[in-house]
């Protein structure tokens, strides 16, 4: 058995393990981390938050959680070396867009600049701006649904055969804008061994809750990641990603 | 008197490169044109076949021979016979690089790309070419895609179109073109088939990295009129001054191609820059001005290319309100097309998507399409572009 899950690594033929969070970006379960993917990569996918844990963006209960399951469908691209951008759609998956329900999936745009780049004693520091539009009089000022604007770092540990990463950021207000999808401080971790380097096991505390997941990137295009959101309820992210 | 010198000898040296011409026309390379000086070869081609300039020069350096007394290689790259891009580079450090002694990263360093090419746009002027591009049609095929999302009772209303298009390089720079726009899958709007473009464009090209492009004719959103761009490049390529003014009514030719047309004239006038940021191969635009709608205001526009694609993120202000997006311009269709020949078919080249993120208004800094010049074209020829797509190529052995 052993020996076969070395063989389907090998033949997938990955060397590094890079992850897209549930949010869209690069990250870990659902949090940021400082990382930035090389230059030129582009990321087309979908992600999975289940019932109970999925904010609804529209109508009267608006910013509450409700019972259906969501989605996020999102393209990422590293424009610079340094600089992330992202446009994502969010969906409830119970909801259909008709007059009645006035249901629309919701539109968020992040970016994140790498303001460090990792060395010896450096980590990663990466700062990043999510749904704010309003903050620049391009929406109205209660449009946002996922507004953060946050600052994180990440480093990178090699512990004998295992690769270790530690993130660390915190999350506030913009100007006179709320932070609604992160606030205060957030953490986690990920993990992976040198002989597997492409399956990673990878965990946060988003600031509400802590959260679990596995993944791997297979074919070097095919992102995969299996999860628990509050370590109970299944979460999942897939994406395709290429260097452009 | 210097020119006469060089067509002298030009003219006895045209049966040594024979073969680099024939070879070239064999494979479709079109205003062919080759002499040499002492110990300096000079070639000029332009390329209508692949449909990336990083593809069409990696082939002519495979292609190219030379004897062994020439030191040194000029290329000049041409589009619709007009002077592009320059390429100069010793004959040995070209050796070098095919018997493995240096890298293709080496050899890159060595050779010189340039955008300054008035001295040896003057050597070619007056040498025949082979294999003209002129006088020849192109019938392409294209698809665009209009889409309105939003709307509660149908929250993806998609049109797409096909595009015929008939174009052809009547002389150096002159082109005319109609193209016809086919709606299908239609639930935008009830619009007929009809002409949605049809212009004559003429690009000069002047000393000193200086272009103008004028446009007659119909163009998109029902627009007639003429249509000019002036560009300067200053310090090469990284960065260039632009002027627009167009004066436009509204007029199309219907599907019968009849005529309809107001007399309200619009005025286009637009200023502004290009700094072309070669390490990232980015465009960082701004424009300001009046636009179609007659609101004044700006567009700034970041553009980064990655070899055939490209990806925009941008900003409109004008007094109409703000609006800010991201488009795509992605490669579609063969990389290699047939032969240009009398009449050929092809495909278009590329797929554009725009898409408005947030927008207080409609018709915010609108524009129109006026066709493709060899300005929207230029990017592909930079001397940086074309570095990093040869080095790409060279080093995969890609031709």
């Amino acid at each position: 058995m052993k020996n076969y899950l070395f063989l389907l690594f090998f033949l997938c033929g990955v060397l590094v393990v890079l992850g897209q969070s549930l949010t869209g970006t690069r990250g870990l379960v659902r949090i940021p981390t400082a990382d930035m993917y090389p230059d030129k990569t582009f990321s087309i996918g979908a992600t999975y938050t289940p019932s109970g844990y999925f904010k609804r963006t529209h109508g009267a209960k608006r910013q509450q959680i409700v019972e259906s399951p969501g989605s996020n469908t999102f393209i990422t691209i590293n424009i610079l070396p340094y600089l992330e951008v992202m446009f994502r759609y969010t969906h409830e998956l119970d909801s259909r867009v008709n007059p009645t329900t006035q249901y629309f999936p919701d539109r968020m745009f992040t970016a994140r600049f790498r303001i460090i780049k990792e060395r010896k004693y450096l980590p990663n520091l990466t700062v990043g701006v999510q749904d704010l539009s309003a903050a620049f009089d391009l929406t109205c000022k209660g449009c946002s649904n996922f507004s953060s604007f946050y600052f994180v770092a990440t480093k990178h540990f090699l512990v004998n055969d295992f690769k270790l990463g530690i993130t660390l950021g915190n999350s506030s207000d913009f100007l006179d804008i709320k932070a609604q999808d992160f606030k205060g401080l957030f953490w986690g971790g990920s993990l992976s061994h040198k002989n597997i380097p492409n399956l990673e096991f990878v965990m946060d505390y988003d600031t509400k809750m802590i959260n679990a997941a596995v993944r791997t990137h297979l074919w070097k295009r095919l992102h995969l990641m299996f999860g628990v959101m509050d370590l109970k309820k299944t979460t999942a992210v897939i994406a395709y990603r290429y260097t452009l | 008197m210097y020119k006469g010198i060089i067509l002298f000898f030009a003219g006895i040296n045209l049966i040594f490169g024979q073969s680099n011409l024939n070879k070239l026309e064999a494979e479709g390379f079109e205003n062919l044109a080759e002499f040499k000086q002492e110990s300096h070869y000079f070639l000029t081609y332009e390329n209508n076949r692949y449909r990336y300039e990083g593809d069409a020069l990696a082939i002519v350096l495979a292609l190219l021979e030379y004897s062994d007394n020439l030191t040194d290689i000029s290329i000049l790259i041409q589009n619709r016979g007009l002077p592009m891009t320059k390429v100069h580079f010793s004959s040995q450090s070209w050796l070098n690089f095919k018997s493995g002694l240096i890298g293709i990263e080496d050899w890159i360093q060595q050779a010189e790309f340039s955008i300054n090419v008035d001295q040896i746009a003057n050597l070619f002027e007056d040498l025949k070419k082979t294999n003209e591009s002129f006088k020849k049609f192109d019938a392409v095929v294209g698809l665009s895609l209009d889409y309105i999302l939003g709307n509660y009772d149908n929250s993806i209303r998609q049109k797409i179109n096909i595009q015929p298009e008939l174009q052809s390089v009547l002389g150096p720079g002159v082109i005319l073109s109609g193209r016809y726009n086919i709606p299908t899958f239609n639930d935008v709007d009830n619009e007929d088939s009809y002409m949605v473009m049809s212009r004559l464009t003429q690009d000069f090209r002047f000393k000193k990295n200086t272009f103008l492009n004028i446009n007659v004719g119909y163009f998109t959103n029902s627009r007639f009129g003429i249509y000019s761009r002036m560009d300067r490049f200053l310090d090469a390529e990284r960065l260039r001054l632009r002027v627009d003014f167009g004066i436009t009514r509204m007029g199309r030719l219907n599907k019968d191609f009849e005529a309809e047309s107001n007399t309200i004239n619009k005025y286009i006038m637009t200023g502004g820059f290009i700094y072309r940021w070669n390490k990232y191969d980015t465009d960082l635009s701004f424009r300001y001005g009046t636009f179609l709608g007659t609101d004044l205001g700006y567009k700034a526009r970041m553009t980064r290319q990655f070899n055939e694609v490209f990806v925009s993120l941008f900003l409109n202000k004008t007094n109409f309100g703000s609006m800010v997006g991201f488009d795509f311009r992605v490669p579609i269709g063969p990389k290699k097309h047939l032969k240009p020949k009398r009449i050929r078919i092809r495909t278009r080249e590329h797929f554009d998507l725009i898409y408005n993120y947030v927008s207080d208004a409609n018709n915010i800094a609108t524009e129109f399409f006026t066709g493709s010049n060899i300005l929207n074209q230029f990017t592909e020829y930079y001397p940086e572009v074309l570095r990093k797509s040869l080095i790409e190529r060279l080093k995969l052995k890609r031709f």
